[in-house]
């Protein structure tokens, strides 16, 4: 599913450089729920970004969804992460001029979809996640929970093969986060839909297939 | 696509009510800026009226006569006209007239009337709409018959609406038979506006010296062929004429000038007169000034509305928008809040127009002038808003298209 090979990241900014990542080899296989583990600024969130095609690696080969990635346009990758990458972040991102219907419609508007189909689908997926009597809402208008359970939903509606949730729960209580587990691990075992999730919580980690290390750039097992 | 983007535009006004305002009314503000400059320009250069051939038309107005360092610049002199200009062949036919104004005192208070001295020509030129009556022939001019055309306006002031023909008035201690009555001449018209129109020949008046200037103007009707050139030519050989019997004086006789060299040249010293085509590029680059503050607003307000969306543009790229989509998003957002505003403005011109023109541009008040506000100038407005929006819009869409997710979606803390 995922293999990442020599993988390197640095920031230059005007005269430090950052190493982000250093030497980064995995593998994660159809279907695995991995979580990812590291103090903040070992670079989880530059990997994840990395994974998910919105950033570049400085150095190194990998594959993404069994798809070698060597030079695609840009435009190429937005097809791809449209076609088969979901995002969950901390943070939530949701859009919020857009209700929480049009919030979720957002990864089909870009596919050849009817309106009708596409919010459909899109009312079908808040209904996973308990939300669809909220779908005229705006997000200022709802909780944290309810806003990860609208991103959820946002990064599902187009049935990608991969999720990578950047610690999805670290802005929500102990309940609500149990709550968003339990959604990811439906997913996981119902669709098998393959996840890479970062976290902080050792006991949401204890939960998933296998926990990947990091410290300081580097992989640690 | 095109649908999802109108939906986005409507949910991205109605959420930024503010930044929609303020785009809007810069907007509508120039493009109504633009209209009432190029309806009053169009007024000026295209009066319509007695006018309305003015493309057949040559106009000489001033003289300048210089000799060493001292200079004088005025009107035409009347024995020029008389002993040279009259004498030209090329054109079709020459009118000139001289100006003065007559104050009627009456029991309703003093009016000042416009009062033109003219030749016979000069009626026949323009194309002034005889409402009763006749104007003056060649042959009453050259006897001095004291006969006299007045305006519509004039007539109502003094005889009410019953025909004033063959009653007689005084008017600067002449009694004229009033012969004719002539549709009132809209105020843009300054060429063949008048109230009262008599032959030159009633009031006799030494003639001034040829090397002084005058207080007359000559309008030459060119024929079919437009031979304007040649009209040229030939003005440039009377001058040459003139200054053979002087006394060293250096002679012009500016143009003769169109209308639209009319405009630009105006009362201005014609010697420092640098021809339509430089006036022209003046006006279109004046044209531009007006739009570039708009549309470096619109740039500015743009750009701060990109840095409040880069969230949403960093989302939509995460999942799935090209850069090229977003770029025509916003284009198309741009789009259609200019033509909004261009709607406004256009609005807001005619408004400005029909129940202020007569406080903004003196020319324009009086009764009939009619406005223009033409489907082409809509048209010309609505290729400006179009420039202006894909100008506007372009940089910040570009700038907006570059900008690369992974900065804006930092997972955990930052
Ligand atoms: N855009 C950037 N420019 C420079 N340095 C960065 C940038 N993004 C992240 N970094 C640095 O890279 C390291 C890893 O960051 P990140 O992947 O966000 O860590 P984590 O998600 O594990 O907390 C940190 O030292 C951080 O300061
Ligand atoms: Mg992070």
């Amino acid at each position: 599913m995922i293999e990442l090979k020599n993988i390197h990241k640095v920031y230059r900014t005007k005269n430090i450089e950052t190493v982000a990542l250093d030497n980064i080899n995995m593998k994660v296989e159809e279907g695995e729920f991995v979580s990812i583990m590291g103090p903040s600024g070992c670079g989880k969130s530059t990997l994840l970004n990395i994974i998910g095609l919105i950033d570049n690696p400085t150095d190194g080969d990998m594959s993404v969804c069994n798809t070698h990635i060597n030079g695609q346009k840009e435009k190429q990758l937005a097809a791809f992460r449209n076609k088969n990458l979901g995002f969950i972040f901390q943070r939530f991102h949701l859009i919020s001029s857009l209700n929480v219907l049009d919030n979720v419609e957002l990864s089909l508007i870009y596919r050849k979809m009817s309106g009708a189909k596409r919010r459909k689908l899109a009312l079908e997926t808040l209904e996973k996640v308990g939300l669809s009597h909220r779908a005229k809402h705006y997000p200022s208008e709802l909780s944290g929970g309810q806003c990860q359970r609208v991103a959820i939903a946002r990064a599902i509606v187009g049935e990608p093969q991969l999720i990578l949730a950047d610690e999805p729960t670290g802005n929500l209580d102990s309940k609500m986060s149990e709550e968003i587990m339990q959604i990811l691990h439906d997913l996981n075992r119902d669709s098998k839909t393959t996840i890479v999730m970062v976290t902080h919580d050792e006991k949401l980690a204890k939960q998933t297939d296998r926990v990947i290390r990091f410290f300081d750039g580097r992989q640690v097992n | 696509m095109w649908r999802t983007t109108f939906k986005q535009f409507l949910i991205l006004i109605r959420r930024n009510r503010f930044f929609t305002f303020v785009n809007l009314f810069g907007i509508s503000f120039t493009i109504m800026l633009v209209m009432t400059i190029q309806v009053t320009f169009e007024s000026h250069v295209w009066p319509g009226g007695p006018e309305k051939n003015n493309d057949k038309m040559l106009f000489l107005y001033r003289t300048v006569i210089s000799k060493e360092r001292s200079n004088s610049i005025g009107g035409v002199n009347q024995r020029v006209i008389e002993e040279y200009i009259l004498k030209m062949k090329t054109p079709k036919s020459i009118g000139f007239c001289s100006h003065s104004d007559w104050s009627n005192i009456s029991p309703k208070g003093v009016n000042k009337y416009q009062v033109k001295m003219t030749n016979a020509a000069f009626m026949q030129i323009f194309d002034y709409k005889i409402i009763d009556g006749r104007i003056y022939t060649e042959k009453e001019v050259k006897n001095s018959s004291p006969v006299v055309v007045i305006s519509e306006s004039l007539r109502d002031d003094l005889f009410g609406k019953e025909s004033p023909l063959g009653k007689t008035i005084d008017i600067q201690n002449t009694a004229f038979r009033i012969i004719g009555v002539i549709k009132e001449v809209p105020n843009n018209c300054k060429t063949s506006k008048s109230d009262i129109w008599y032959p030159y020949t009633i009031k006799k008046h030494d003639l001034p010296m040829l090397d002084e200037t005058g207080v007359c103007s000559v309008v030459f009707a060119t024929d079919n062929n437009d031979n304007s050139k040649a009209i040229t030519e030939e003005l440039r050989g009377v001058e040459r004429k003139i200054e053979a019997v002087l006394d060293g004086e250096d002679v012009m006789l500016p143009g003769p000038y169109d209308s639209l060299d009319k405009y630009f040249a105006g009362y201005g010293d014609p010697r420092y007169y640098k021809g339509k085509t430089v006036n022209l590029l003046w006006q279109i680059g004046k044209m531009f000034l007006v739009l570039l503050v708009p549309a470096i607003s619109l740039i500015a307000l743009n750009l701060t509305r990109v840095q409040e969306r880069s969230e949403e543009i960093a989302v939509r790229k995460t999942f799935g928008a090209s850069s090229m989509g977003l770029i025509k998003q916003i284009l198309f957002e741009n789009f259609l809040l200019t033509l909004i505003g261009a709607v406004i403005g256009f609005v807001f011109a005619w408004v400005t127009l029909e129940f202020f023109g007569d406080i903004l541009f003196s020319e324009l008040n009086g009764n009939n002038v009619t406005i223009n506000l033409s489907i082409i100038t809509f048209f010309v407005c609505l290729a400006i808003s179009l420039i202006l929006s894909i100008v506007s819009g372009f940089i910040p869409a570009i700038k907006m298209s570059k900008l690369k997710p992974a900065l804006v979606m930092k997972g955990g803390e930052l």
